[in-house]
């Protein structure tokens, strides 16, 4: 696609972080209102997030999944499609991928791989099931998507209930065989390599999208259905490959969490991981690269909660609270848009009242 | 764009310092005080239930005994791990507390890790380490007392919503679960003990989560002529008890005093004083009498026991007497009731109140 002007770019950039100072503003008067200091609850998510080595790992390692949940929502978007089966693709990503991790005995090495290819596979028939329905009997993919979700979660959860379960006392299966878990770099947190493959598959998915012939049918079906089928491109084919791409993501952030966090199949591991994907897109504004970012942030979130209860005990509620807010005024760019004008009128009128614009008048108008 | 920045610096600043007081300073706690640490299970606080106790404990032991704790609320089993870490590596807790079954793996593999870290783990065990203190508490006697009174008044006609006809009451689990089976047996065992005729239905909802379906067995055990049903199914509970008001009968509560919720349909709780264990392990950590290794605690031991407070149900002179004496010779360990519901029958063959 042809180059952006650059003030549009540095708007790309200013909507979220201006969502994301109104989010922290807001929160703060809620916080207030309920009789807390706002002051500690950013203090404690900024020290429980980086407050020393440990802290930052963990955070690095909360937003591994975060940021693949991000990147699976973004591809199938950038295809036109709303993907909202993170969730269930990452479910079926972890059941196939601890299957190959319980019972298939190979080299280490090669055992991780086949784990993550597995999965990502299992993710990526998951979501081209959704694909498929949307082409082939025009069910939209939001309803699709969420259902399937619903039948994933059940189905790992009925696996590690009955036929897989190791223990009388809790819903899990047993232990991957040793070679298939990935371990983590130090017993002081969990952080682990799967951060760097994420970081890689970002790069991946980046190039695939903006450079190569499929990516570039991918994006014009997303602009355009009917342009894209004017010229040439097969738009059903596309739908069902970019779902599957997507649902591939989601399938490996299966893999890697129960390959180097849980060490095992839980029920219920995921804490709605693909739902927060969807923000962690919206933050990144619908691109690919800058999804990074966004990842860790909401990796920073969810760590710094976990440390905003334990030394202030603040509910880590308002944590969520915050997320939200994040979420919708993103979701939101006019009222960004106007909050900044409002801000700008508001600096124009102070400055013009104590006459440091004078020089200026000319364009004040 | 640069006067925009320079806006949004300013805001920033503004923001912060518009809140920057109250209670900003974090991780205070005086030099000398005790700091417990405290990670809940993922169902929370406000389950008004085990969580909500330990809660209790420990508001009971900062008040009385001047410590200092700080929590942590899970959301799911994968941030058990986190949330132990998170709080031995803060370093600055005296002793952690992590309670349920499901913390049991996790803690193993943490307290390895901080060796120089005490913990208290209630409700599972874990061998072999020197810094964790392992409480498990006997299911068997919790239960004991709740099937001693359905024995006894499952067959009375003197009440209107007792069936005198059939003498059979029942229990209803959440899952087929080692602690609930104990729990089954020590219910069976004290029906049986005043009355060995007595028949126990058992049903498993196989969720905690599940009030509809505990509601429908809870119904059909009603419908065969159950007079009471002992709850042991977490959340899936509430759904027995809003069967026992629309059957007109008997639930008995599990866990905190549950009487108060239909005190006309409850008559007793299976009670566990979860608050009591927490305050009594950081009362003896404090005094110096916290050691590690492996407790199991019951009836004598005052951790677990029944209660008839805010209910409604008036219960005759004569069975209070019988279940008063009962209790004596519990609390005595005249009475030791069985944990296996396949030993129930020898047990009853040896023991008989008559």
């Amino acid at each position: 696609m042809t180059e952006r002007p650059l003030a549009s770019r540095l708007k790309n950039v200013l909507i979220p972080f201006t969502a994301l100072l109104l989010a922290l503003l807001v929160c703060a008067i809620l916080i207030r209102s309920f009789g807390y200091s706002p002051l500690s609850v950013y203090k404690g998510i900024i020290i429980g997030a980086a407050g020393n080595m440990r802290s930052l790992l963990q955070t690095l390692s909360e937003s591994t999944v975060l940021i693949l949940t991000g990147l699976s929502f973004a591809v199938a978007f950038k295809a036109g499609l709303i993907n909202i089966g993170a969730e269930g693709q990452l479910y079926m990503g972890a059941v196939f991928g601890s299957l190959v991790g319980l019972y298939l005995p190979l080299p280490g090495i090669i055992h991780k791989a086949t784990v993550i290819l597995v999965a990502a596979a299992a993710g990526g028939a998951w979501a081209a099931l959704a694909g498929y329905l949307k082409v082939k009997f025009n069910a939209h993919e939001v309803i699709t998507t969420i259902m399937l979700n619903t039948i994933a979660a059940n189905f790992c959860s009925y696996l590690v209930n009955y036929p897989l379960r190791a223990s009388e006392a809790i819903a899990q299966s047993d232990r991957l065989l040793e070679t298939a878990i990935i371990p983590r770099f130090s017993a002081q947190s969990q952080f682990n390599p799967t951060f760097f493959l994420a970081l890689i598959l970002v790069i991946i998915v980046y190039i695939i999208v903006h450079h190569t012939v499929f990516g570039y049918e991918m994006r014009v079906t997303g602009r355009n259905r009917n342009a894209g089928l004017a010229g040439g491109i097969n738009v059903n084919r596309m739908i069902i490959a970019s779902m599957a791409l997507s649902g591939a993501v989601a399938g490996c952030a299966g893999s890697f969490h129960i390959m180097a966090i849980n060490t095992r199949l839980i029920d219920g591991f995921s804490t709605g991981f693909g739902f927060a994907g969807v923000a962690v897109s919206a933050l990144a504004g619908g691109n690919i690269l800058p999804i990074i970012f966004s990842g860790i942030l909401f990796g920073v979130f969810k760590n710094g909660a976990l440390v905003v209860q334990r030394i202030s005990r603040i509910p880590s509620d308002f944590i969520q609270i915050l997320q939200a807010l994040v979420i919708i005024f993103v979701a939101a760019p006019m009222m960004i848009l106007a909050f900044m004008d409002f801000v700008r009128g508001g600096i124009r009128k102070i400055t013009n009242f104590t006459g440091l614009r004078k020089n200026r008048r000319r364009t004040a108008p | 764009m640069k006067r925009i920045l320079a806006v949004f610096a300013t805001a920033s600043i503004l923001i912060f310092s518009a809140f920057a007081n109250g209670d900003a300073a974090i991780g205070t706690g005086d030099a000398g005080t005790l700091r417990i640490g405290i990670i809940l299970t993922t169902s929370g606080l406000g389950d008004k239930n085990f969580n909500d106790m330990a809660y209790d404990g420990l508001v009971m032991a900062e008040n009385e005994l001047g410590i200092t704790f700080d929590y942590g609320e899970p959301e799911t089993v994968s941030d058990y791990e986190t949330q132990q870490r998170s709080f031995a590596s803060a370093g600055i807790y005296d002793l952690i507390i992590a309670i349920g079954a499901d913390q049991t793996e996790p803690l193993t593999s943490v307290a390895t890790d901080f060796p120089d870290q005490s913990f208290t783990l209630l409700d599972g065990s874990i061998d072999g380490l020197s810094n964790v203190h392992s409480i498990v508490t006997q299911f068997q006697d919790q239960t004991f007392l709740t099937g001693v009174l359905a024995g006894l008044m499952t067959n009375r006609s003197d009440f209107p919503m007792i069936n005198p006809k059939e003498k059979r009451i029942g229990i209803i689990r959440g899952l087929d679960l080692p602690v609930l089976r104990n729990a089954t047996a020590g219910y069976m065992a004290g029906a049986r003990y005043v009355d060995p005729d007595v028949e126990i239905l058992v049903g498993d909802v196989g969720s905690f989560n599940d009030p509809g379906k505990a509601k429908e067995m809870a119904l059909s055990m009603y419908d065969k002529g159950a007079d009471f049903i002992q709850l042991m199914a977490g959340g899936s509970g509430l759904g027995i008890i809003s069967a026992a008001v629309e059957a007109n009968a008997y639930a008995f509560g599990v866990g905190d005093n549950q009487n108060g919720d239909q005190p006309d349909h409850i008559p007793a709780t299976a009670i566990r004083y979860v608050n009591d264990i927490i305050f009594n392990d950081v009362k003896n950590y404090l005094n110096g009498a916290w050691s590690s290794g492996k407790d199991v605690w019951g009836f004598k031991e005052a951790v677990v026991g029944y209660t008839t407070e805010n209910s409604m149900v008036s219960l005759p002179e004569d069975v209070v007497d019988i279940i008063e004496d009962i209790r004596m010779s519990l609390v005595a360990g005249e009475i030791v009731p069985p944990s296996e519901v396949d030993d129930v029958d020898a047990w009853i063959a040896e023991n008989q109140y008559y």
